[in-house]
């Protein structure tokens, strides 16, 4: 947008720039590196929040005294709730390892 | 009788796979510890989860439902279903990365080599193999159950099997299985068990189902709604302290011998991921049934002379005899699979981190250390035979294990996480943990043995303002401040200890932090490249210990 009301011409994203004349030379068109930064940096803390929340909702003190409702006419809520969260367990590991997987580690090799 | 035929035939399928194992086998440590680290995929997850999957699991969480009711699931299913997971894909995979590029081949020698030191690992290992003889005491207790108790016939004054005689049949099957087949053995073996536990579990379950008149729900109602059995469905006898302390037991997973061995045994790191995801589900499909038929036995049973066998009674009331014999099989094979990991692992830590280390390959050779591996997996299968006979009458499953060897291996927790992430850490910091913890482990068995329920230990002041630090509370253990378990000092302790002790040494050498960190040779580089928007190449500078 800038490098366009400035009087360059983009040509497709990170394909180059053309000037014109005596025209401003043109900005930097590159993909910002800003984006990925933050979200290089956020990320890990992110995963890290995720991680805390859900070690956290493991102490449901609000189904602490709780009989009933039985859920599927059989399961307590405090043991139903704790099936749930091991479903959640199991999405939050597919979330690490989806964006924290150490895939550096896949080239040991012996030395 | 049927229940024993089919009990019988699975133990002599068990014996032939270990043979068969045997077989394809070569005559190399590496082969018969690790499997050649040639462990892929799905074998992988079912043999990590079955080794988790012991007694303790299966009749002591049933057991214990009978006793407190479902906040046993959330108690150690589900928070086991975050924790285990989380350090298998913390610390597991650094720990394959490690063996694969080093050799090692237990986590003994990785702390050795980490820290320049050989007595550290001499004392981990004796605290392992202290620690670890009990888990391996109530494996043979829980298969000696179930056999005693599968073939009571009714009217009968005693069991066909007694249990002295189910004890020593799970032994000498494991043993056999284990002393032929190495960990390829154990691997398929696991694999049959973990396939056959869950496929007949189900079945189980649906059977006592339709045998119930009126459903599950008609039972668990009755329960919440009797006030005097009304705590069973809830957690109202159950302390927030000790629900949130037993978040820290699952720490114990990985300081296991037997789960990092398999953590090394692994062909490729991409075999944690699967292992990882499906693990919280694999709990949630063995614990639930078993959590939620210990609570039904309350109702369907009434008072029973074993809680521990509420699991059994409840299929030889209401399952056909072959299903019940089926199931029994189940949970033997269970029981046997995580025993048999744990006789290997003890076998594999005496022959490479004793046998070997101080030079006994060099005098006898690399054929007579599986010979001598053989040999100590022998002789620690009696010994835990003899004790499993001796403390029958007089401990749980459940507290035997959670006293001896879940608090004392979270509490080592931190030593295995500083030599991983923590350049700055020593040896003496991990000694400094580890001979705290094994302080606490020896102190808190001391005072559950000689002191009464409410008696306290150490307090801070005087009358009723007193702090009580350390006490016996009314069931008769040792509990920490404000009714916490003792686990939680132990693991908080070991830390300090670890943290402390490393500040106040001397660093290991620079030599040793570039292999096991090499990415401090590299950082500043790596760090301008980051920061001119390059991407880092991985193999440039492998590091281990990155998170």
């Amino acid at each position: 947008m800038n490098a366009e009301r400035r009087g360059s011409r983009v040509e497709g994203r990170g394909s180059g720039v053309e000037c014109r004349g005596n025209e401003a030379p043109p900005l930097d068109t590159r993909p910002s590196t800003l984006a990925p930064r933050i979200r290089q940096r956020l990320q890990p803390i992110l995963l890290t929040l995720l991680v805390i929340a859900v070690y956290l909702l493991h102490q449901d003190f609000w189904n602490w005294k709780r009989a009933t409702p039985l859920l599927l006419g059989f399961l307590p809520p405090g043991l139903a709730y704790h099936a749930a969260y091991s479903i959640l367990a199991a999405v939050t590991m597919a979330v690490l390892v989806k964006f924290a997987w150490p895939k550096h580690l896949e080239d040991a090799a012996p030395t | 009788m049927t229940p024993i035929i089919v009990i019988l035939v699975y133990l002599a399928i068990i014996a032939l796979v270990g043979g068969i194992a045997f077989r394809r086998g070569k005559t190399n440590t590496e082969d018969f510890f690790l499997a050649n680290r040639s462990v892929g995929g799905m074998v992988f997850f079912l043999s990590i989860f079955a080794t988790n999957m012991t007694a303790f699991a299966i009749l002591g969480s049933s057991g214990q439902a009978y006793r407190q009711g479902i906040g046993i699931y959330g108690l150690m299913a589900s928070s086991s279903g975050l924790v285990i997971p989380l350090t298998i894909f913390l610390i597991g995979t650094r720990l394959w990365a490690l063996g694969k590029k080093f050799g090692h081949q237990t986590q003994v020698a990785f702390f050795r080599d980490r820290w320049e030191c050989d007595a550290i690992g001499t004392v981990i290992f004796a605290l392992s193999a202290i620690m670890l003889v009990p888990y391996m005491i109530i494996s043979i207790m829980g298969g000696g159950t179930v056999l005693a108790q599968i073939s009571h016939v009714r009217g009968a004054a005693a069991p066909l099997i007694p249990y002295w005689l189910g004890c020593g049949v799970v032994a000498v099957v494991v043993t056999l299985g284990v002393f032929l087949g190495g960990m390829r053995g154990t691997v398929w073996v696991n694999i049959l068990q973990t396939t056959l536990f869950l496929c007949f579990g189900a079945a189980a379950v649906v059977t006592i189902y339709h045998a119930l008149p009126g459903g599950f729900g008609q039972y668990i109602a009755r329960l919440a709604g009797d006030p005097k059995t009304r705590f069973l469905v809830t957690r109202e006898k159950m302390p927030p302290q000790v629900f949130w302390s037993y978040t820290l037991i699952p720490l114990s997973s990985i300081m296991f011998p037997h789960m990092a061995m398999m953590c090394f045994s692994a062909r490729k790191v991409t075999a944690f991921k699967r292992t990882v995801v499906l693990y919280p589900l694999a709990i949630l499909l063995i614990w639930l049934p078993c959590v939620f038929l210990g609570v039904l036995g309350v109702a369907a049973l009434g008072k029973v002379a074993d809680p521990d066998g509420i699991l059994l009674s409840m299929l030889e009331k209401y399952a056909p005899a072959w299903l019940a014999g089926l199931l029994g099989a189940g949970i033997i094979s269970a029981v046997m699979g995580s025993d048999a990991h744990q006789v290997l692992a003890l076998s594999t830590m005496f022959t490479k981190d004793i046998y070997q280390h101080y030079g006994g390959r060099e005098k006898y050779g690399e054929k007579a250390a599986v010979h001598f591996a053989r040999a100590f997996i022998i002789l620690v299968t009696v010994a835990a035979y003899l004790i499993a006979l001796g403390l029958k009458a007089k401990q749980g499953i459940f507290e035997i294990a959670v006293r001896y060897a879940f608090s004392g291996f979270a509490a080592m927790a931190p030593i295995m996480v500083a030599a991983l992430f923590w350049k700055r850490s020593t040896k003496w910091g991990a000694l400094a943990a580890a001979l705290f913890t094994a302080a606490c482990l020896l102190y808190f068995a001391v005072l559950q043995n000689s002191r009464h329920p409410g008696d306290v230990i150490w307090q801070l002041g005087h009358g009723q303002t007193a702090l009580k630090l350390l006490f016996i509370n009314p069931r008769g253990d040792v509990s920490f401040w404000n009714g916490f378990m003792t686990v939680v000092p132990m693991v908080f302790g070991s830390a300090f200890c670890m943290l402390a002790g490393s500040l106040l040494t001397r660093a290991p050498s620079r030599e040793t932090l570039d292999k096991y960190f090499p990415r401090a040779e590299s950082q500043p580089a790596s760090r301008s490249a980051g920061a001119a928007g390059q991407p880092m190449n991985p193999k440039a500078a492998p590091a281990y210990n990155h998170a």
